[in-house]
C-alpha cells in the first residue's frame, strides 16, 4: 500500500512538472510520514546521499569540462578532428563524431558535450551546406560518447548506486571499447547519410597542418591523460584525479593558451556549481527514495517477478533493456541510474552478468534516452543550438538511433567488449 | 507503530554477525509464537553506520549491530575500545565486555537512547603491508598506512612514525596495488575477502585494535516491553553473541589459512610492549578530549 | 500577461531575490574553488611533504553539501532543475496554469519541511564533533536548513505572481556564449 503511494505520488509529481529531484523527495517524505518514520531520517538520507567521498569527483569533472570549453581547449580538439578526418565524404559529420570522442575523454557528461561541440560545429556545418537536422542528429547522438569514454560522472553515480562494490577505475576502463564502438557505428551512419544527401568533403590540409593541429591540441589532450592515466597508475584516486584535472586545465588555459579571462573563469565556476547542484540534489533525494525501496524489498520482488515471466537470460536482458529504454525516453539519466541500479542490478547479477558490463549497458541505454523525445536533454540543447524544430530533427534521426542500438546489442550480448580491458589492467 | 521490528546490519547475509542476528530474530519469533517479529536489513541498504546509529536513536529502526569504533562520536565512553593495545588479546576483551566494562559502556549508551543487549566480536586488527614484516615500531617509519577516519588511529600511526592516510575503504585495494599507500590494518577475514592479501604480502599480528560490536535496541522500544519479554530478548541476544563469537573464530582461522596458502608471510609481533610504550601521546590526547576514558582504562587493566 | 510592467514594489522584491540568489551562488562558487585547492593540497602533501593532510577530505565532503543545497535553492528561482513539462503543457490552458501553481506549492511545501527537519538535525547533532574536523556534526545540516528557507521564499514569490497573473521574475542562469566556431 505504502509502496503504491510512493510510486503513484512520484509519478504524479513528475507529470505535473515538479523537478524530478523534488518529486523523489516529496513522495519519500510523505511515505516516511505514513510509515510513522521520523521525518528527520528522510533528510538524513538526503544529506548523507550527497556526502559521499566518490561523488566529489563529479563537480571536478564538470568544472574541468567548463574550463576546457571557456578556456579554448574544446576549440583546439575540434580543429584536430577536422584536420584528421575532415576529408572523407560528409567530412564534418565524421569530424563531429571524432570530436565527441576526444572531448568525451575530458568531459564527464553528454549534455556538456552537446552544448560545447554543438555550439562550435553546428553553425559551421550549416554554413558549409549541411542540413540543420543532420548537424543536430550527429551532434546529439555522438555526445553519448561522453558518458562512455572516461571520465564519466554518470559512471560514478552508477558505482555509488550499486552500493560501492563496483570499482570506478574498472568502470572507466570498461567504457573505452563500447565508447569507440559506438562512435564507429555513428561515424558509419553519418557517412552513409552524407553520401545519400551528397554532402561535400573538406580538402585534406596536409600532414604539416595535421601535425600543427595535433601539437596545439596536446596540452588539452593531456588533461585526459592525467585524469585517466592518474587513476590507472594509482598515482591519484579518482576524486583526486578530478581535482588535479581542474588545476591542470586552469594552468593550461591561463599560462599556455592564455585564453581564459577572469570572466571566463567565473562563468565556468558559476555554471559548474549549478550543474553540480542539479546532479547532487538528485542523488540526495534518490537516496531517501531508495531507503524506502529497500524497506519494501522492491529489488527482491522485481527479480522474482522477472524470473516468473521467463528464465531465459536473453529474454530477461532484452526486457531490462526495453524497460531502461522506455524509462530513458521519459526521464533524465542521472535520476534513472540512481533509481534503477539498486533494482535492476541484482537481476542482472543473478543472470551471471558482471556489474561492470551491466553498467555499460545502462550507460548506453540511458544515453540513448538523452537523445530521444519527449524528454532528452541532449536533443533539447542540440535543437536550441541548431535553431531547428524537434519534430524536424526526429524525422531523420533513425539511422543514428539504429547505430547506437546496434552498439547496445553488441555490448549486451558480448561481455568481452566491456570486460577485456578492465580485466587486463585491474585485478 | 509497525508490527515488525526493523534491524540494521552492514554485513552481507553470509557473515557471522548477520547469522547471529538472523538466529536472534528467528528464535524471537519462534519463542513468542510470532508475537514479536523482526527482520534484519543486511548489507547496509538502509545507510552507513553513523546514519544507522542516528536512525536507531530516533526510532526509525529498532535494533542493530554496531561496531563500537564509529560509536565514539555519539557515546564518548565507547572510545575506550578504540585505544590501541587497550586489550591484551581477544579473550581479555571478552572478559571485560561480559563484565564490568560492558556494564559501564551499556550505562553510557543508555543515556543516548541505546539499549546494549550483547557484545559481538569483530576480531583483532593487525598491520599488513607490501614492503616488509613489522616487528618493531621502527619498521613502520615513513610507511603510508591507510587508517579509518578517526583521530585516534591517525594518532596511533603518527606516534609510530608512519604516514597516516585516511581513505575510503573502497579505494584501498587499488591504492595498495599502485603504492598510493604501503599498508593498512584489519582482521584476517577482511584482509582475505577484500583481496588485499594479493597486493600486501606481509601480515604482522600486532592485534593493536580489538573493537567489539554491540547488538543494541532503541531504548524506548526496550522500555515498552514487558519484564518477561525483556528477559527473553536479553537471553536470546546473549545466546546469539555466543554463537557469533564461535562463527567468528572459525572464519578467522579459515581466512588465516587461506592467505597463508596464497603465499602471505605472517609474523607474530613479539614485543608488543614497545608499541604500547609509543602510545602514550595517543592516550593523552584521548584523555584530554574525554576525561571519562581514564578510569575505564584503569578498569580494563584491572581485569585479569 | 508578461507584457505587464512590474510595479515598483515587485521590482524591490526581485532585487532582494537577486541578491539572495547571488549570495548563495557566490558562496557555492568559492566552496568549489576551495575544494579543488584542498584536494590538490592533499596530493601535494602525500607526495611532496610525505604527510597527508587528514582534514582535506572531510572538509571537501562538508563543502560539497554547501554547494549542493545552496545552488539547489538557486535552481528553484532560476527554474533550472530537470523536470518533465510536456504533459502539463499539453493540457488546456486553465488546467495547465492550475497545475503549475500546484507544482510550485509542492516545491514550497517540500522546502518548508526541509527547513524544519534539517534544523532539527542541526540541533540533534550539535553536541558531537565531526571526525577529523573539530566542528560540531550539526554543521552538516546547516546547508539544507538554508536551502529549505530559500526554497520557501523563492517558490512563494513564484506562486504569488502566478496567482495574481503578474510577470514572474526572469532570473536566468548564466549562459555560455554560443559564438560561431572557428
Ligand atoms: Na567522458
Ligand atoms: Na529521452
Amino acid at each position: 500500500m505504502e509502496l503504491a503511494v510512493l510510486l503513484g505520488l512520484f509519478a504524479f509529481c513528475v507529470l505535473i512538472g515538479v523537478p524530478v529531484a523534488f518529486a523523489l523527495g516529496i513522495s519519500a517524505v510523505v511515505v516516511f510520514w505514513l510509515e510513522g518514520l521520523p521525518l528527520m531520517i528522510a533528510f538524513q538520507r538526503i544529506l548523507s546521499g550527497v556526502s559521499v567521498f566518490s561523488l566529489l569527483a563529479i563537480p571536478f569533472f564538470i568544472f574541468a569540462g567548463e574550463l576546457m570549453l571557456h578556456g579554448g581547449i574544446a576549440q583546439r580538439l575540434v580543429r584536430l578532428a577536422a584536420a584528421a578526418v575532415g576529408h572523407v565524404r560528409g567530412g564534418l559529420g565524421t569530424v563531429n563524431v571524432f570530436s565527441s570522442m576526444l572531448f568525451g575523454g575530458i568531459s564527464g557528461s553528454a549534455v556538456a558535450d552537446t552544448s560545447a561541440l554543438g555550439s562550435l560545429l553546428i553553425p559551421v556545418m550549416k554554413k558549409r551546406g549541411y542540413d540543420a537536422d543532420y548537424a543536430v542528429n550527429v551532434t546529439v547522438t555522438s555526445s553519448v560518447a561522453g558518458i562512455l569514454i572516461p571520465p564519466s560522472h554518470n559512471m560514478i553515480l552508477y558505482a555509488v548506486a550499486a552500493g560501492g562494490g563496483v570499482s570506478i577505475s574498472k568502470l572507466f576502463l570498461a567504457g573505452v571499447v563500447p565508447g569507440i564502438l559506438m562512435c564507429a557505428c555513428l561515424a558509419l551512419a553519418a557517412y552513409l547519410v552524407a553520401i545519400k544527401r551528397g554532402y561535400p568533403k573538406e580538402a585534406f590540409p596536409g600532414w604539416t597542418a595535421l601535425g600543427v593541429a595535433f601539437v596545439t591540441a596536446v596540452p588539452g589532450l593531456v588533461t585526459a591523460v592525467i585524469i585517466v592515466g592518474g587513476v590507472l597508475s594509482g598515482v591519484f584516486t579518482v576524486t583526486e584525479s578530478g581535482a588535479i584535472g581542474c588545476i591542470y586545465a586552469l594552468l593550461v588555459t591561463t599560462l599556455v593558451y592564455r585564453s581564459l579571462s577572469w570572466q571566463d573563469f567565473t562563468l565556468a565556476v558559476a555554471r559548474a556549481v549549478r550543474t553540480t547542484a542539479l546532479v547532487m540534489i538528485l542523488v540526495g533525494c534518490a537516496t531517501a527514495f531508495a531507503f524506502l525501496l529497500a524497506l519494501y524489498r522492491v529489488p527482491e520482488q522485481l527479480t522474482v517477478f522477472l524470473f516468473a515471466i521467463s528464465d531465459n537470460p536473453i529474454v530477461i536482458l532484452l526486457l531490462l533493456n526495453l524497460m531502461l529504454l522506455v524509462l530513458g525516453m521519459i526521464m533524465d539519466m542521472a535520476a534513472l541510474i540512481l533509481i534503477c541500479t539498486p533494482i535492476f542490478l541484482p537481476v542482472a547479477v543473478s543472470l551471471g552478468m558482471d556489474p561492470i558490463q551491466f553498467g555499460m549497458i545502462m550507460m548506453m541505454n540511458l544515453g540513448l534516452g538523452l537523445t530521444t523525445p519527449p524528454v532528452g536533454a541532449c536533443l533539447f540543447v542540440g535543437c536550441a543550438i541548431g535553431k531547428t524544430k524537434m519534430e524536424q530533427v526526429i524525422k531523420t534521426i533513425w539511422p543514428f538511433y539504429l547505430a547506437i542500438f546496434a552498439a547496445l546489442m553488441l555490448t549486451t550480448y558480448v561481455p568481452a567488449i566491456s570486460l577485456t580491458l578492465p580485466n587486463a589492467f585491474i585485478r | 507503530a509497525q508490527a515488525e521490528w526493523r534491524g540494521w546490519n552492514i554485513h552481507v547475509p553470509e557473515y557471522s554477525v548477520s547469522q547471529g542476528m538472523d538466529w536472534f530474530t528467528d528464535e524471537l519469533a519462534a519463542r513468542t509464537d510470532g508475537r514479536l517479529t523482526a527482520r534484519t536489513f543486511h548489507s547496509g541498504v538502509l545507510g552507513s553506520q553513523p546514519d544507522a546509529i542516528e536512525q536507531l536513536r530516533l526510532g526509525g529502526i529498532d535494533f542493530a549491530v554496531f561496531n563500537l569504533g564509529p560509536m565514539g562520536p555519539v557515546v564518548p565512553e565507547t572510545n575506550v575500545v578504540s585505544l590501541p593495545f587497550v586489550f591484551r588479546d581477544l579473550e581479555h576483551s571478552h572478559r571485560a565486555m561480559d563484565g564490568a566494562l560492558g556494564e559501564a559502556l551499556a550505562e553510557a549508551m543508555a543515556r543516548e537512547g541505546l539499549k546494549a543487549l550483547a557484545w559481538y566480536d569483530s576480531g583483532s586488527r593487525s598491520f599488513y603491508n607490501s614492503q616488509r614484516p613489522i616487528n618493531t615500531p621502527a619498521d613502520l617509519r615513513g610507511m603510508k598506512v591507510r587508517v579509518m577516519n578517526n583521530d585516534l588511529f591517525v594518532g596511533m600511526i603518527e606516534a609510530l612514525g608512519g604516514n597516516a592516510t585516511p581513505m575510503a575503504f573502497s579505494e584501498v585495494y587499488q591504492s595498495l596495488r599502485t603504492g598510493v599507500v604501503d599498508g593498512a590494518e584489519n582482521n584476517f577475514p577482511s584482509f582475505q575477502s577484500t583481496g588485499h592479501f594479493e597486493v600486501a604480502g606481509y601480515y604482522s599480528i600486532s592485534e593493536h585494535l580489538i573493537i567489539p560490536e554491540c547488538l543494541c535496541m532503541n531504548l524506548r522500544r526496550w522500555n515498552s516491553l514487558s519484564a518477561e519479554d525483556q528477559a527473553l530478548v536479553l537471553e536470546l541476544a546473549q545466546a546469539s553473541a555466543v554463537m557469533q563469537r564461535e562463527l567468528w573464530a572459525e572464519s578467522d582461522a579459515a581466512a588465516m589459512e587461506a592467505v597463508i596458502a596464497a603465499g602471505v608471510r605472517i609474523n607474530e609481533v613479539e614485543d608488543k610492549a614497545a608499541f604500547q610504550a609509543a602510545m602514550s601521546p595517543v592516550y593523552e590526547m584521548a584523555f584530554q578530549r574525554n576525561p571519562e576514558l581514564e578510569p575505564l582504562v584503569e578498569l580494563i587493566q584491572s581485569i585479569e | 500577461m508578461s507584457e505587464l510592467e512590474p510595479t515598483p514594489s515587485e521590482r524591490r522584491v526581485d532585487a532582494v531575490l537577486g541578491l539572495l540568489r547571488r549570495a548563495a551562488a557566490i558562496t557555492g562558487g568559492v566552496a568549489l574553488v576551495v575544494i579543488v585547492a584542498a584536494m590538490g593540497w592533499q596530493v601535494f602533501g602525500r607526495y611532496v611533504l610525505n604527510a597527508t593532510p587528514t582534514w582535506a577530505e572531510a572538509l571537501a565532503i562538508l563543502l560539497i553539501s554547501f554547494i549542493t543545497f545552496l545552488l539547489t535553492a538557486v535552481g528553484v528561482a532560476e527554474r533550472t532543475h530537470l523536470s518533465v513539462d510536456f504533459v502539463r503543457e499539453a493540457m488546456p490552458t486553465p488546467i495547465a496554469r492550475a497545475l503549475a501553481i500546484v507544482r510550485d506549492l509542492l516545491i514550497l511545501g517540500f522546502g518548508a519541511v526541509m527547513a524544519v527537519q534539517a534544523y532539527q538535525l542541526v540541533q540533534f547533532n550539535w553536541r558531537r564533533n565531526l571526525p577529523l574536523l573539530d566542528i560540531p556534526e550539526g554543521v552538516r545540516a546547516i546547508p539544507p536548513t538554508i536551502c529549505g528557507v530559500l526554497m520557501v521564499v523563492f517558490a512563494a514569490v513564484l506562486v504569488w505572481r502566478q496567482l495574481r497573473s503578474r510577470p514572474v521574475p526572469p532570473l536566468q542562469a548564466p549562459e555560455a556564449p554560443t559564438g560561431e566556431g572557428d
